[in-house]
């Protein structure tokens, strides 16, 4: 059998990172092959290059044998390579038949053709034996069946390559049955199928091939056949001097500063169980969209939450709005430093100030001088690369740009801090040089914690681990228990398996 | 000043080398434009502007708009003459009060309203201010019984038409007494957006409301406080030319959030948010006043005047944008 | 801005009972006295816009002479086009779908409304015009309204009363409305030759404000300017708060004659600036169009096709018997 799409050793660099090298691997008609590793370990990168939203830098890609020149996505959907995004990308105010076809709608002279766009619609949807309604606007599907409309889109492209990226992490194990008698009718019409996932379950069910990623290396190409979980679980990890580079220290640990009993928000998250020690640096591990977020969001008083408790030293605390965490000394570097963290058109001690205004102001006025001394302390401290504290935030780079809402928080005079996703997206030094911040702000007395996808850093620096999965807590583990393995069981083997 | 950058300077005040060659160019063509009368006229033909142009500054700062200032200078100005007509004679002092007192009643009341919809109710600010437009225009007629409500106290023009410090060469009086009350509501409306910190959680609120929440503010009290003042200083824009025309209009204003707006972005403020200034904005407002006095100095067609001053909004949210491009390139 | 207006038509009535209780100004005109049968009349009204003491002053007329030929409340209806003709031909279509008789509107766009008036008359309805007249009169039976151009040459010559050979005298209008740019025009034929320098051009756009701003700015640049002829009362208002302000004599001569503009006239102080105004007689337009309609409904004819109301000159001597109509 001759591979279908071909990717020749294909490397990929963006300014300071190495994302992909030297990756090749064919991919066969009727096959589906699961791409598995860890979160930045170059899956989402090959994919993007093979639906041609990237270029590589080096390499080529073959479709049918012949190389892949495709100037734009859209050429690439055209000749016949399919992507199906985690995020689903249905128009809402549309009709299942007219998403099924946006974009190509068969026309009549200048008109559309709505009468044949449905009938095709409908025959599509008979062929996949699916129930919904060609005239129903997407907005009133559930989740499961916009996500059959984007395959029924796909299938009446006739698809030759169809790379499906984390396809079940909005739906139910019901839901998530129908989409893999989908995969399987694809494959038996000679797809390729390119299943990018998380979950080991999923992968023994409905792939034939697997390949493993890590740090940007395809580690190993295996038959589902011949391989099991624990195998799989070890060519994805397996990184040394971990503690060089984390250049962890020990530090005293003292009583229970913090602690959350049964806090739950709907599905959202479910019965949340914790305690934090003074001086502790403790992780929370889990898979996106696993609840961790969400979960700090309504501790923080950000969000809102059904029930539980919190205890602050011992005695109950309610946070209805941040404001409230703010007063109690608690900090939240959120995960997403544009969106929630950085007012990115104003200078660093703005930023810096924010929280702490209304702390240091006098009659309602700004205390210029206090917000001044205190970020060019910690421009200082935290030694945050930038001309001055005047420089707009937006022109840093993004390890000082954390730096900044790091200070943010230390200027507020934070005893508690929540890190969602300290490092992301931050290169290699400055991912060095703010574990030691870390550290230092444990040492002096403060308790940290770290929401964290990256396993390395989870176990690299925690102190005791809390591990997430679906909304609930599936493990504690302390730092002599951590390992990548004992990790990605906890999150993502689920009970049954 | 050592290294001063001239092309920089300029490039950043450009507003303030426009409005210069604008005097320029009418001071020029007619040797009235620099007359004391008219600068004190120029001034005081600001005065309405100036105030819509600085609550509203609050409002764009915020990320939001209110376009129905116009309407509340109307309802404002006729609940203020409907009191003093009821009133009859009354002192300055009284008449101040009166005023005064209406506007901030009236201004907290609509803004309240408008604020709270806005903040609590979630409403788009364009969409619940165009409804407010059209409501607060026909609660001004039915207030005024349709036409103007005329035959006050001449004290109730202490705000608008008198004018204090007489000289010989001003035997009616030098500066007008609404120019001195622009000046002070400005100036207070300046500090509170610089100066404290209830005006930098409007910038931040305006920025980024994700970033400005987690920082502990709170944002719909923010956006409440600032949709009140918009409406209170729009509010004393109609009690000032209620005053100065000493009688109760209730087609007052129609069309006066354009300039005010246009006012705003010319000075500087964005569109989106998070980014401007009261005192900029006044630079704004001598724009389209020293445009539209110097024009009826030169007597001007009326119908040229409105494509001038469309011109010159084009020119001003050209500006804006290039100026957005501009930044984010860097 | 349009929706603005729209909402101020959904206060017609309101507005109405405070026109009708406030002082009785009835204008000129008398009570009609028409004989006959109206019990199947239908009739409908368009007058310009409810935001006019002007036309409310119309409906006040219409009012009045609907009920003194004895139609009740429902036999007639009065709504506003927002001086729009497509707003007005909506209303007669409206109208006619409601089957009404007789449809008389005020054309403040003066060719826009004609293919409407047509329509309609082909349905056939019979077509009435008042206030503003339509460009094309072959489907209107009558016409009621005030010569505006008429009124701009009372105008002018109260400038020419009021001023001096070689004086400067200034007209403020608002050339975006067919009615305010005849008076407006009118005062230009007035002055013509006179021996004055003459300001106009300006545009006050409907607001006292924007009057009082222009007044302001005329001062400076001729701060003899002798009198300014306004086309409307509120920049009448404007320009006398402007003249005061300023300590100029110049003399304002108003247009509407509207009640403010009557308690300026006689008051001690404003009087010594307002002293003349030129006067339509809103209340007898409304009359005099239903009457004419009243006429061609019982006798078939109507006194004319196109009937005048001249407008006239108030001044301080006479405004106190106006204001007490």
């Amino acid at each position: 059998m001759d591979a279908c799409l071909q990717v020749k050793n294909i490397s990929k660099t963006f300014p300071g990172v190495k994302a992909l090298s030297d990756v090749s691997i064919d991919f066969f008609p009727g096959e589906a092959h699961a791409l598995v590793g860890e979160n930045g370990a170059g899956k989402s990168t090959l994919i993007k290059i093979i639906a041609s939203v990237y270029t590589a830098t080096e390499g080529k890609v073959y479709l049918d044998g012949k190389e892949c020149a495709f100037r734009s996505p859209r050429e690439a959907i055209d000749a016949g390579i399919s992507v199906i995004q985690q995020e689903l990308s249905i128009a809402p105010d549309l009709t299942v038949a007219q998403n099924i076809f946006l974009g190509c709608e068969p026309r009549k002279g200048i008109c559309l053709d709505y009468k044949r766009m449905e009938q095709d619609a409908q025959k599509v949807l008979d062929d996949m034996e699916l129930n919904i309604d060609v005239k129903a606007y997407c907005r009133d599907l559930t989740a499961a069946e916009q996500q059959m409309v984007e395959i029924a889109k796909v299938v009446s492209k006739n698809s030759k390559v169809v790379i499906l990226d984390e396809p079940t992490s909005s739906l139910s194990e019901k839901e998530i049955e129908s989409l893999f008698v989908q995969v399987r009718r694809m494959k038996a019409n000679g797809v390729a199928v390119i299943y990018v996932t998380h979950r080991m379950k999923e992968l023994f069910e409905i792939c034939d091939r697997v390949t493993i990623f890590r740090d940007g290396c395809k580690m190993k190409e295996m038959m589902i056949a011949d391989t099991d979980e624990k195998e799989i679980v070890a060519n994805m990890i397996g990184r040394s001097n971990l503690t060089d580079y984390y250049n962890r220290h020990e530090h005293p640990i003292g009583e229970e500063v913090f602690r959350v009993e049964n806090f739950s928000k709907g599905s959202v998250f479910k019965n949340i169980n914790f305690h934090l020690n003074k001086g502790e640096i403790l992780g929370f591990y889990g898979l996106v969209g696993a609840g961790r977020t969400e979960t700090m969001e309504a501790i923080f008083g950000a969000a809102s939450h059904d029930s539980g408790k919190m205890y602050l030293h011992g005695e109950e605390i309610v946070f209805h709005k941040p404001s409230d965490a703010i007063r109690k000394k608690i900090g939240f570097v959120t995960e997403d430093r544009r969106r929630t963290g950085l007012l990115l058109e104003k200078p660093i001690y703005e930023n810096v100030g924010l929280p702490s205004l209304p702390a240091h102001g006098k009659r309602g006025l700004v205390n210029t001088q206090w917000e001044k001394e205190v970020s060019k302390e910690y421009k200082e401290k935290l030694a945050i690369k930038a001309p001055d504290i005047s420089t707009i935030t937006a022109n840093l780079s993004g390890g000082n740009q954390q730096k900044v809402i790091l200070a943010k928080w230390l200027a507020a005079n934070s005893e508690i801090m929540i890190l969602d996703e300290p490092t992301r997206g931050i290169d290699v030094n400055a991912k060095s040089e703010f574990y030691a911040l870390m550290y230092q702000f444990v040492e002096n007395g403060g308790s940290i914690i770290m929401i964290s996808s990256e396993m390395p850093e989870i176990i690299g620096i925690s102190d005791r681990v809390y591990v997430m999965r679906e909304g609930e807590i599936s493990g504690e583990l302390f730092s002599n228990e951590l390992s990548e393995q004992a990790l990605i069981f906890s999150a993502s083997i689920t009970s049954d398996s | 000043m050592k290294n001063f950058d001239i092309k920089k300077a300029i490039s950043n005040n450009v507003i303030v080398v426009f409005l210069i060659l604008l005097c320029l160019f009418f001071g020029v063509m007619n040797h009235n434009f620099f007359s004391s009368i008219n600068i004190m006229n120029l001034l005081s033909q600001m005065c309405v502007n100036a105030l819509l142009a600085s609550g509203l500054s609050f409002a764009i700062i915020l990320g939001g708009i209110d376009i129905s200032v116009g309407s509340q200078m109307a309802v404002t100005g006729v609940v203020a003459a409907l009191i003093a007509s009821k009133i009859g004679s009354m002192n300055t002092i009284t008449a101040l009060l009166v005023l005064i007192l209406t506007a901030i009643v009236i201004g907290c009341i609509t803004g309240g309203i408008i604020g709270s919809l806005i903040a609590y109710g979630g409403l788009i600010p364009m969409i619940c201010t165009l409804a407010f437009l059209t409501m607060l225009r026909g609660l001004a007629y039915i207030i005024s019984g349709g036409g103007p409500i005329y035959g006050l106290d001449s004290n109730f023009g202490c705000l608008g038409a008198r004018r204090l410090i007489v000289t010989e060469s001003f035997p009616n009086g030098m500066i007008p007494t609404s120019v001195i009350f622009t000046v002070i509501i400005v100036c207070l409306m300046h500090f509170l957006l610089s100066k404290t910190i209830y005006g930098r959680h409007v910038f931040a609120v305006g920025s980024n409301k994700n970033v400005a929440h987690l920082a502990g503010i709170d944002v719909k009290k923010v956006t409440l406080i600032g949709h009140i003042l918009c409406a209170v200083t729009a509010s004393m824009a109609g009690v000032v030319t209620a005053s100065k025309l000493q009688n109760g209009q209730p087609n007052i204003g129609e069309g006066y959030e354009m300039f005010a707006i246009a006012s705003c972005v010319l000075g500087g403020t964005s569109l989106i948010g998070g980014r401007g200034s009261v005192a900029r904005a006044m630079f704004g407002v001598a724009v389209i006043a020293v445009i539209n006095n110097g024009m009826n100095l030169l007597n001007i067609s009326a119908y040229w005047q409105k494509v001038v001053i469309g011109g010159i909004i084009i020119i001003a949210v050209l500006a804006d944008t290039l100026q957005q491009k501009r930044a984010s390139k860097n | 801005m349009k929706l603005r207006k729209l909402a101020t038509s959904a206060i017609v009535s309101a507005l109405t009972v405070v026109s009708l209780s406030a002082v009785a100004f009835a204008g000129n005109s008398k009570p009609l006295e028409i004989e006959g049968d109206f019990s199947g009349m239908n009739w409908g009204f368009i007058v310009g816009s409810y935001e006019h003491v002007f036309y409310q002053k119309v409906d006040e007329g219409i009012r009045l002479g609907c009920t003194e030929i004895g139609l009740t409340e429902d036999q007639f209806n009065i709504t506003d086009c927002n001086l729009e003709a497509d707003k007005a031909i909506n209303a007669i279509q409206n109208f006619t779908a409601n089957k009404v008789n007789a449809i008389a509107l005020a054309c403040n766009d003066a060719a826009g409304c004609v293919p409407g008036i047509n329509e309609a008359a082909a349905n056939g309805v019979a077509m009435f015009n008042f206030d503003s007249k339509a460009d094309d009169l072959t489907n209107v039976i009558s016409f009621v309204g005030t010569d505006n151009f008429q009124g701009g040459v009372l105008g002018g010559e109260e400038l020419i009363r009021l001023s001096k050979e070689g004086d400067t005298v200034a007209i403020i209008g608002n050339p975006e409305s067919v009615s305010t740019l005849d008076r407006e025009n009118g005062a230009l034929q007035a002055l013509e030759g006179s021996g004055r320098t003459v300001l106009s051009g300006y545009n006050y756009e409907g607001d006292a404000n924007r009057a009082q701003e222009i007044m302001e700015t005329i001062l400076v640049a001729n701060p003899d300017c002798a009198a300014v002829f306004c086309a409307g009362d509120p920049a009448a208002t404007g320009a006398m708060a402007a003249i005061k302000a300023a300590g100029s004599n110049c003399l304002v001569v108003g247009f509407d004659g509207n009640p403010e503009a009557l308690e300026a006239m006689l008051d001690a102080e404003n009087g010594k600036t307002w002293v003349s105004e030129i006067a339509q007689d809103p209340i007898g337009i409304g009359r005099g169009i239903v009457e004419q309609m009243a006429k061609y409904f019982t006798t078939g004819e109507v006194d004319d096709q196109v009937i005048m109301i001249d407008p006239y000159i108030i001044t301080a001597e006479n405004a106190a018997d106006e204001l007490a109509g």
